[in-house]
């Protein structure tokens, strides 16, 4: 079996591909969600920084959002046993679209032109990064004669 | 201070923290010597991280902030080139550039 071609439309490829796309996005969401509700501060002083601390004992969204980044993470590595980072990484970075989506349903952020232009000039940048050389080894200065 | 500029330099501060966990794990398996020390440097970059960004979403749209976060991919790649030795080829040079170009698009619409 050619496993390196065939492995790369897994089914449970595309399904951990999409659970870290949703994973993302719900992270993202609900940490915004949970961050929104705390107070308001124009300056990171102490006084600030200690109404937002006892402001985030009281939301235990957080709590929610940690562990989601850590399912999130578990995905991840689990993916990453199908498929090489540098084919699964573009991939998951569609998520800055539609955590733009579901933040403008949710929160009513607006998704204007130039925030399109930006995210399309960012996606294209990773896709270049990831699509380059791997490995630029040898590296390992320190072993060099 | 303005706050969306408070929150933009939160979110750009978070990137090079990102930066700096990265090589610290990739410098965590170089040194046998020292993983320990750089493992836990990495998951303390983690926490500070997670706990800016924090504030950094009470400011600034989760739009622009999320994007915006693909600023540390350029951060880990200078720190990679003035620390690891790795080498920036041209193709991937091209990407980091127009990722920063997005980037300061995108904290321009903030």
């Amino acid at each position: 079996m050619d496993a390196q071609k065939s492995a790369r439309l897994a089914p449970r490829l595309i399904v951990g591909l999409a659970l870290a796309i949703l994973l993302d996005t719900v992270v993202q969401v609900m940490w915004k969600r949970a961050s929104s509700a705390l107070p308001a501060f124009d300056k990171l002083d102490a006084a600030a920084l200690e109404r937002i601390g006892g402001a985030l004992v009281h939301q235990p969204i957080f709590l929610l959002v940690a562990v989601l980044i850590a399912a999130q993470m578990i995905n991840w590595l689990l993916t990453l046993d199908h498929a090489d980072v540098s084919f699964a990484q573009p991939i998951t970075a569609l998520s800055y679209v539609s955590v733009a989506l579901v933040s403008r349903l949710w929160f009513g952020e607006p998704i204007t032109l130039m925030r399109v232009l930006g995210m399309g000039i960012i996606l294209v940048g990773v896709f270049l990064v990831a699509r380059s050389d791997p490995n630029t080894e040898p590296t390992a200065p320190e072993v060099a004669p | 201070m303005n706050s969306i500029a408070l929150g933009l330099i939160l979110v750009v501060t978070c990137s090079f923290i990102e930066g700096a966990a990265q090589v610290s794990f990739k410098l965590s398996r170089v040194h046998e010597d020292r993983r320990l020390i750089w493992t836990v440097i990495g998951f303390a970059a983690y926490i500070t991280e997670v706990g800016l960004y924090t504030l950094a979403l009470r400011q600034i749209d989760v739009t622009v902030a999320f994007a915006m976060g693909s600023l540390s991919f350029v951060v880990t790649a200078a720190l990679s080139a003035l620390i690891l030795k790795e080498r920036i080829s041209g193709v991937r040079g091209i990407g980091l550039l127009l990722i920063l170009c997005g980037v300061a698009l995108m904290g321009g619409q903030a």
